[in-house]
C-alpha cells in the first residue's frame, strides 16, 4: 500500500490552451444541443417519417409518396391553402397595421405608463384562448355587445349577422390572438433606435410618413421579420379559431390537419400536410429574412 | 450523419414491427377462466373515452375488487385508439363505438366476447344489433352508453310544433339553425334522414353525392357546425341558434341554462352512437375484464350512467335512478333509434365532409 499523494495545485496564471478555448463552447452547448435533439429533432424525424408511410384498416403499412402527391394535386386541398393564406395574410397585415403604432407608443410616447402597458400586453396573451374566442363570440354575435349598441344607436334595425360565423370573424380573433408576439420584437428592435434620429429627419424637412418609411421602418425591420417568424406561421395550422367562430366557411388547413389525425385517424396524410407546411414556413422565413436585411441595409 | 441515418433507420423499422403487431388474437373468444361472481386480483388496464372511467363509474368498482390495480388511459376516438395499440400500447379492456371501431376490428385487435359470462346480457339494448358483431356473428362489445340524436328547438322562439329533421332545413329557420360537426357522420346522416333517405349509414356514392349537394346549396340555413354540447347551449344561451340536432341530455343541459327547449324523437326515428366495452387481442386479465364489463352493465352502474345523463343500456336500471332522469335515461329511446354505423363508403363520407366545409 503506496503513500497517499496530496495532489498540487498549480496556479501557473497561463491562458487556457487553444483547443480548450475551441471546445468550450461546445461544452455549453452539449446539453441544449441535447435537449433540442431529443424535444425536437427525434419527433420531427418521426413526422418525416409518417408522411412517407401508407397504412391501411388492416394494418399493412410501407413506403410512399403518395401522401404527398396526393396533397399537392388535390383541388381540394389547393382551395383550402388559398383560403387560408387568404386569412393568414389579412391577420398579420391587421396585427402589424395595429401592432407597429402600438409599439410606437410602448417605445417612444407612453412615458411612466410604459411598463405597466408593457406588462398588460403581456397578461392579455395569458389569457386562456378558448375564454378569448368565447369572449369574442359575445362581442360579435347576434346579440351581442357591437349588435346591441349599434341597435341602441338606432343605426341599425336587425342585428348583423355577418359579424360572426365566416371568415371575417376568424381573421378578427386571429388579429387579436397573437398581438402580444407581434408588438414585443418591435417594441424592442424600436427601443434600440435614437429616437434623436426623428428630430433630425423632421429637422430635415421629412414629414411623420416620410420619417416612419425612410428611417424607422428600415431600422425596425429585424423586430418584424421576428413577428412574422412568431406570428405568421402560426397562423397557418391554428384550427381552434376557425372551428369555434368560422361557421360553415372557415376552414382552414389547420382543421384538415387535425380532423385527420384526430378523427379519421390518417396520421400518415396529416403529417404530410404539416411537413408540407413546415417547408413552405421555411421557405417563407428564408424570404422574410432576406427581406428585413435588405430593408435593415445589412449586406 | 452516418448514425443518425442509422438511428432513423432502426426507428423506422421499429415503427413498421410495431405497426404490425396484433394481427393474430382476432376471432378469438375470451373465456373466462375463473370464477366471475369473485373480487377480481391483478391488473386490469382499461382504455377508453373519459367519461367511462370517471369516479362515479370506477371507485364502485374499486370498492367491489379491493385487490385490483386498475391502470386507466383515456383516447379522443377509436381511430386514436387503434393507433396506439398498433404502436404496442397493451390494455384488457378498450372502449368502442359501432361507427368507429372498424380499424379495431380489422386489424385484430379485439378478442370475441362471451354472452353467457356477461350477467345483464338478456336485458341490454342493443343485443341483437348486428353492429356490436362481426361477420360471422360473434360478439365484438357490450354496448353500454348511447345518444339518440333528435331535434332541439326553442320553444320561445318557436310557436309551430317540430317533429322531423326536415325542420332543420326549413327557410323559416334560416340563418338559425346548428347541426353537430365535429366528424362526419352526424350532420350528413340527419341531412340524409331529412331528404328522405331512410337508411343513410347504407347511402351508396349517389345519394351521398346528392346529400353533398343539397348540403353545399343550403349552406346559409345553418349558423354553424357545433362542436361539443356546452358550445351547443352557449350557442342557445346567445340567441345565435333557435333550432338544432342534439340528444335529450344536451336539451337538459340548455333548459338548465335558462333557454326553454324541448327534444323531440323525429318521425324519420332517431340516430345513436352506441359504445361499449371490448376486450382487447393482448388482453392477460380476462377475469377482471369481465368483472368490469359485468359492472358497467349492471342495472347499478348503468343508473350510475342515467344519473349522469346517458341513455341506458340496461332495461332494469330503471326503478334505480330518480324519476327526474328517467325523461333522459330511459332505454326505450333506443327501441327506434337508428345505430350509428361505419358506413361502407366511409372515406367517400369523410371526403363529402371536408367538401361541404370548404369554400363560400
Amino acid at each position: 500500500m503506496g503513500i497517499p499523494t496530496t495532489p498540487q495545485i498549480t496556479v501557473t496564471g497561463e491562458r487556457p490552451s487553444r483547443l480548450s478555448r475551441l471546445l468550450k463552447p461546445f461544452a455549453f452547448m452539449s446539453l441544449p444541443t441535447a435537449v433540442l435533439a431529443v424535444l425536437f429533432l427525434i419527433p420531427m424525424g418521426i413526422l418525416v417519417y409518417f408522411s412517407f408511410q401508407y397504412g391501411d384498416l388492416t394494418g399493412q403499412s410501407g413506403f410512399t409518396l403518395s401522401n404527398f402527391t396526393d396533397t399537392l394535386t388535390d383541388p381540394l386541398y389547393r382551395e383550402i391553402a388559398l383560403a387560408t393564406f387568404e386569412i393568414a395574410t389579412i391577420a398579420m397585415v391587421a396585427q402589424l397595421i395595429v401592432g407597429i403604432p402600438l409599439a410606437y407608443v410602448l417605445a417612444y410616447k407612453a412615458g411612466r405608463f410604459e411598463l405597466p402597458l408593457l406588462l398588460a400586453l403581456v397578461l392579455a396573451d395569458e389569457l386562456n384562448p378558448m375564454v378569448r374566442i368565447y369572449a369574442w363570440r359575445m362581442l360579435l354575435g347576434r346579440e351581442g355587445l357591437i349588435n346591441d349598441a349599434l341597435t341602441s344607436l338606432g343605426l341599425i334595425n336587425a342585428p348583423i349577422d355577418a359579424l360572426l360565423f365566416n371568415k371575417f370573424s376568424v381573421i378578427v380573433v386571429l388579429s387579436t390572438s397573437y398581438l402580444t408576439y407581434t408588438v414585443i420584437p418591435i417594441y424592442a428592435s424600436m427601443k434600440a433606435v435614437d429616437s434623436g434620429l426623428f428630430e433630425a429627419a423632421k429637422d430635415m424637412g421629412a414629414g411623420w410618413f416620410t420619417t416612419f418609411r425612410r428611417v424607422l421602418l428600415p431600422l425596425i425591420a429585424p423586430g418584424i421579420f421576428i413577428a412574422l417568424l412568431l406570428v405568421y406561421v402560426p397562423l397557418f395550422t391554428d384550427f381552434a379559431a376557425p372551428s369555434l367562430v368560422g361557421g360553415t366557411s372557415g376552414i382552414m388547413l389547420g382543421n384538415v390537419v387535425a380532423d385527420m389525425v384526430l378523427q379519421n385517424g390518417n396520421l400518415n396524410m396529416g403529417a404530410a400536410m404539416s411537413f408540407l407546411m413546415l417547408l413552405a414556413a421555411a421557405l417563407f422565413s428564408l424570404l422574410a429574412y432576406q427581406l428585413s436585411r435588405v430593408k435593415g441595409g445589412a449586406k | 450523419m452516418k448514425r443518425l441515418a442509422t438511428a432513423l433507420t432502426a426507428l423506422a423499422v421499429a415503427l413498421t414491427l410495431a405497426a404490425c403487431g396484433g394481427d393474430d388474437e382476432g376471432d378469438v373468444v375470451a373465456k373466462p377462466t375463473g370464477d366471475l361472481s369473485q373480487p377480481a386480483t391483478g391488473t386490469l388496464k382499461v382504455f377508453a373515452w373519459q367519461d367511462s372511467l370517471v369516479p362515479a363509474l370506477m371507485d364502485p368498482f374499486k370498492k367491489q375488487n379491493p385487490d385490483l390495480d386498475i391502470q386507466t388511459a383515456t383516447f379522443d376516438s377509436n381511430a386514436e385508439a387503434a393507433a396506439k395499440i398498433s404502436n404496442g400500447f397493451k390494455t384488457d379492456v378498450v372502449e368502442i363505438c359501432m361507427d368507429e371501431a372498424k380499424p379495431l376490428i380489422t386489424r385484430g385487435m379485439l378478442k370475441r366476447i362471451d354472452p353467457d359470462a356477461i350477467t345483464s346480457w338478456d336485458d341490454m339494448a342493443f343485443k341483437d344489433e348486428d353492429g356490436i358483431r362481426d361477420e360471422n356473428g360473434k360478439l365484438l362489445m357490450v354496448p353500454l352508453s348511447a345518444g339518440p340524436h333528435g331535434v332541439i328547438y326553442n320553444t320561445e322562439k318557436i310557436d309551430r310544433p317540430i317533429d322531423s329533421f326536415k325542420d332543420l332545413w326549413d327557410p323559416e329557420f334560416k340563418g338559425q339553425v346548428a347541426i353537430e360537426g365535429d366528424y362526419q357522420l352526424p350532420p350528413i346522416a340527419v341531412t340524409a334522414l331529412a331528404m328522405g333517405i331512410k337508411d343513410p349509414m347504407q347511402m351508396d356514392s349517389d345519394q351521398l353525392q346528392e346529400v353533398k349537394d343539397y348540403m353545399i346549396d343550403h349552406r346559409d340555413q345553418l349558423r354553424t357546425y357545433w362542436q361539443s354540447e356546452p358550445e351547443l347551449t352557449s350557442l342557445y344561451k346567445s340567441g345565435e341558434v333557435i333550432i338544432s340536432d342534439g340528444n335529450s341530455a344536451a336539451a337538459k343541459a340548455i333548459r338548465e341554462a335558462g333557454v326553454p327547449v324541448k327534444w323531440v324523437a323525429p318521425k324519420e326515428g332517431t340516430i345513436s352512437w352506441v359504445c361499449g366495452f371490448a376486450i382487447s387481442a393482448d388482453a392477460e386479465n380476462i377475469d377482471a375484464a369481465y368483472r368490469l364489463i359485468n359492472f358497467q352493465a349492471s342495472p347499478e352502474g348503468q343508473a350510475i350512467r342515467g344519473k349522469q345523463g346517458y341513455v341506458m343500456t340496461n332495461y332494469k336500471a330503471m326503478p334505480l335512478i330518480p324519476k327526474a332522469d328517467r325523461e333522459i335515461a330511459n332505454p326505450k329511446f333506443l327501441e327506434t333509434t337508428i345505430p350509428e354505423v361505419w358506413s361502407p363508403i366511409n372515406d367517400e363520407w369523410v371526403r363529402a365532409f371536408e367538401e361541404i366545409k370548404t369554400g363560400d
